[in-house]
C-alpha cells in the first residue's frame, strides 16, 4: 500500500559491485569469433576497396580526378546528394505523423499502424520497386486512372523520372524514418504534455515547445539513416529511375560489371564512404544535445 | 531574503459529488469537497483511493463522469487545462528537460505572452522567493532533487495562479529533505496566500502540512477535517486505522448503555469503549474497537480493571516514551505507549504478565470495516 510507492528509489541505490560481470579477458574471448569475421569479410575487403582506388599499381589519383572531371559523373553524384536529401526530407514530413500517431495510440490501435509500418519493411525492396513501375508505366494504374476520370488526354510520362524515384524510394525507405522517430517520442513522459498545457500552452504551442524539441534526436537520426541508405540505393533507381536518373551506385555496378573498370569503381565507393562518415560526423556533433534531453531526474 | 510579492486571492474550490470511472473500475464513486479562499488542503488515502483523479480531474487532465468542480463559483469542467489558470507540481515535478530553470519557470509567462523582459524579471523575482537566485542557466538535470522541487514549485506559481495543485511532490526526496521541503512549501503557501490542494498517502506530511486533511477511502471522502480532529475523532474505523496508530478488535456489539458499548472477543471479556456516531448497529452487529496506543494502561499487579491480559512481548525504546508489545489471548498483539517515568525502571521485563485497561471514554467503536 504506502510503502510501495517508495520502492522505485530503493531500487535504484542497489550497490553495482562487479558481481556477474565477465573479466576482460573473457569478454574479449566471447567477441572474437565476431570480431575475426567482421575484420574478414568488412575491415579487409574495405581497404582493398580504398587501396584500389589510390593504386593502379603505383600511386595515382587519376580515378578521383576522373570522377570529378566529367560532367557526367558529376552530374550523378549531384543528382544521388540531391535525391537523398529530397528522399531524407520527405520521408521526415511523411513519418513523423505517422510516428506521432503510433507513440500515442494504445492497444489494436498502436498494433495496427505498427503492422503498416513494418509490413512494408519484411517486403522485398525489389518486390516494391516492380510495383511501382506497375503504377507509373505508360499503362499503368496511374494514367488509366487519370484517362479515365477524363484529367488527361494523353497517357503523362511518370516512370523513369527523378520524381518516380524520389516517390518510391520515399515508400521504400519511410519505416527507416518512423521507427526511430517512434522510440524517441514514446519515450517523452506524459507529464510533460500535461504539465504545458495546464502552464497555458495550446495544443500547438506543446507540439512546438515540448514535443518537437525533445524529439529532435529521433529526426537527427531519421534523417541520417535515410540519408546514408539513399545514397547507395541501387535496386529501385534502376528499376523505376532508368539510365536518364542514374545514381551513384548504378554507376559503380556499370564501371565494375560492364567494363571491368575496379580503380574508377573503387574511386567512386569511396567518395560514397566519405560522404557518408562526414555526414555522420557533422550528426554526431548533434547528438550532444541528444544526452541532455534524455537526463531526466 | 528581500521578498516583495503581493499575495494572491486564493480561489475557492467546491468539488461536488464527483464521479470518475476508468472501464468497469470506479475511481471515484461521489466525492465532495471544499476548500476556503487561502486554504491548504491535503488529501490523503492510500494508493487508488481516488485522490489523484480527483486532483487530475481540478487540474482538468481527466474528465470526470459526474458531478461539478467549481472555482470560485464558476463550472470549470468545460474549460480545457490550458485555461483553467492553476497551477501544478507533478509527481516527477515534469520540467521540460531541454529547458534551463529560468525558460522552464518563466513558461507560464511566455504562453501568456508576456514581453521578454517583463518575462526575466519576473522570473528573477521568483527565483529568489524559492531561493535558486544565480541558478536561472542551469538545466533541470544539473539540480538536485530539493532544487527540482523549488523550480517546478516557482514555475507553478509566477504566473500567480489562484490555485495550486501538488501531486505527492515530495514523494521523490529522501527522508531529511522531504521534511525540510515540507515546512518551506508550507512557508511559501502562507506568503503567496494561494490555496492549495495537496495529494499524499503520507499522514506525517498530511497532518503536518494542512490546515485541513480529507482522508479518501475507495473513491469516496470519507472524513475531512482538521488534523486534530482526523486524530482524536475519526470518523470511521477506516480512518482511525489510516491515521496514526491503533489497536483493533473485531468482534459482535454484545451490549449498549448509553454512548457506551461493549464489544466480544471470543470468548474473553467485553471491550469498552464509546459508540461512534448515530450509524453503529445495533446489539449483535458486527463491530471494530480501535483504541490507540497512548490510551492505555498497563497494570502490573492483579487488577479488575483491566480489560485484557496478556504477556510482553517487545519493548522499544523511543524516547520519551516506551512502546510495549502485549501479545493477547487469540494470536492478537497490543501495541501500548506508555511514558518512560511510568514504567519506573525495571517494572516491566519481556515475559511479565500485565493487564490492558483504557478509559471507554478513550476506545471508539465503529461498525466493522472490511479492511
Amino acid at each position: 500500500m504506502a510503502a510501495g510507492d517508495a520502492s522505485p528509489i530503493a531500487a535504484r541505490a542497489l550497490p553495482s559491485g562487479s558481481e556477474g560481470r565477465l573479466s576482460a579477458a573473457a569478454s574479449w574471448l566471447l567477441i572474437a569469433p565476431l570480431l575475426a569475421l567482421f575484420v574478414l569479410i568488412f575491415v579487409v575487403p574495405v581497404m582493398g576497396m580504398l587501396g584500389q582506388s589510390a593504386f593502379d599499381p603505383e600511386f595515382t589519383t587519376r580515378h578521383f580526378e576522373q570522377a570529378f572531371s566529367r560532367p557526367l559523373y558529376v552530374r550523378i553524384i549531384l543528382r544521388t546528394l540531391r535525391i537523398s536529401a529530397v528522399v531524407a526530407v520527405g520521408t521526415l514530413v511523411l513519418g513523423y505523423p505517422v510516428a506521432y500517431l503510433m507513440a500515442r495510440a494504445k492497444g489494436w490501435q498502436a498494433a495496427l499502424i505498427g503492422a503498416c509500418v513494418l509490413i512494408p519493411l519484411w517486403t522485398s525492396v525489389l518486390v516494391r520497386s516492380y510495383a511501382w513501375t506497375v503504377l507509373l508505366a505508360r499503362n499503368g494504374l496511374v494514367n488509366n486512372g487519370f484517362a479515365g476520370l477524363g484529367l488527361t488526354d494523353a497517357p503523362l510520362r511518370l516512370l523513369y523520372t527523378e520524381g518516380a524515384v524520389i516517390l518510391a524510394m520515399i515508400h521504400v525507405l519511410l519505416p527507416f524514418m518512423v521507427l526511430p522517430l517512434y522510440g524517441v517520442l514514446r519515450t517523452i513522459p506524459a507529464d510533460l504534455t500535461q504539465a504545458a498545457l495546464g502552464l497555458g500552452a495550446s495544443g500547438f504551442g506543446v507540439f512546438r515547445r515540448i514535443t518537437l524539441p525533445l524529439s529532435m534526436p529521433g529526426v537527427t537520426s531519421g534523417l541520417v539513416m535515410v540519408f546514408i541508405l539513399a545514397i547507395g540505393f541501387y535496386v529501385t533507381p534502376a528499376l523505376v529511375g532508368g539510365a536518364q536518373n542514374m545514381m551513384v551506385a548504378q554507376l559503380i555496378a556499370s564501371e565494375i560489371a560492364e567494363a571491368p573498370t575496379w580503380g574508377f569503381g573503387a574511386a567512386l565507393s569511396t567518395i560514397l564512404l566519405v560522404a557518408t562518415l562526414g555526414l555522420m560526423a557533422v550528426f554526431n556533433r548533434t547528438i550532444s544535445f541528444e544526452r541532455l534531453a534524455g537526463s531526466r531526474a | 531574503m528581500n521578498i516583495n510579492v503581493p499575495a494572491t486571492a486564493g480561489a475557492r474550490v467546491r468539488v461536488e459529488n464527483l464521479v470518475k470511472r476508468f472501464g468497469p473500475v470506479t475511481a471515484v464513486a461521489g466525492a465532495s469537497l471544499e476548500v476556503a479562499s487561502g486554504e491548504f488542503l491535503a488529501l490523503l488515502g492510500p494508493s487508488g483511493c481516488g485522490k489523484t483523479t480527483i486532483l487530475m480531474s481540478i487540474a482538468g487532465f481527466e474528465h470526470p463522469d459526474g458531478g461539478d468542480i467549481r472555482l470560485d463559483d464558476r463550472s470549470v469542467l468545460a474549460l480545457p487545462a490550458s485555461r483553467r489558470n492553476i497551477g501544478m507540481v507533478f509527481q516527477r515535478y515534469a520540467l521540460f528537460p531541454h529547458m534551463t530553470v529560468a525558460a522552464n519557470i518563466g513558461f507560464p509567462l511566455l504562453m501568456r505572452r508576456l514581453p521578454k523582459a517583463e518575462i526575466r524579471r519576473q522570473v528573477g523575482e521568483v527565483l529568489d522567493v524559492v531561493r535558486l537566485g544565480g541558478l536561472g542557466e542551469r538545466l533541470p538535470a544539473q539540480l538536485s532533487g530539493g532544487q527540482q522541487q523549488r523550480v517546478a514549485f516557482a514555475r507553478a506559481v509566477v504566473h500567480r495562479p489562484p490555485l495550486l495543485l501538488m501531486d505527492e511532490p515530495l514523494a521523490a526526496l529522501d527522508k531529511k529533505l522531504r521534511e525540510e521541503m515540507q515546512v518551506e512549501l508550507k512557508g511559501l503557501q502562507r506568503l503567496l496566500g494561494i490555496t492549495v490542494v495537496f495529494v499524499t498517502h503520507d499522514q506525517q506530511e498530511a497532518l503536518g502540512m494542512a490546515d485541513r486533511v480529507a482522508v479518501m477511502n475507495a473513491g469516496r471522502v470519507e472524513q475531512v477535517g482538521l488534523p486534530r480532529e482526523l486524530y482524536e475523532e475519526p470518523a470511521s474505523a477506516f480512518v482511525a486505522n489510516f491515521v496514526g496508530e491503533s489497536n483493533r478488535f473485531h468482534g459482535p456489539l454484545v451490549e449498549r448503555t448509553g454512548r457506551i458499548g461493549a464489544l466480544a472477543m471470543g470468548g474473553g471479556p467485553a471491550l469498552r469503549g464509546l459508540v461512534a456516531g448515530e450509524a453503529t448497529g445495533a446489539v449483535g452487529s458486527p463491530a471494530t474497537l480501535i483504541v490507540r496506543p497512548e490510551m492505555i494502561s498497563l497494570l502490573t499487579g492483579p487488577t479488575a480493571d483491566a480489560q485484557l491480559e496478556g504477556v510482553v512481548t517487545d519493548l522499544t525504546y523511543a524516547g520519551s516514551t516506551w512502546s510495549v508489545l502485549v501479545a493477547v489471548a487469540g494470536g492478537l498483539s497490543v501495541v501500548a505507549r506508555v511514558g518512560t517515568e511510568r514504567l519506573g525502571g525495571p517494572a516491566l521485563a519481556l515475559g511479565d504478565r500485565v493487564g490492558i485497561a483504557w478509559n471507554p471514554e478513550d476506545a471508539r467503536i465503529y461498525p466493522a470495516d472490511a479492511g
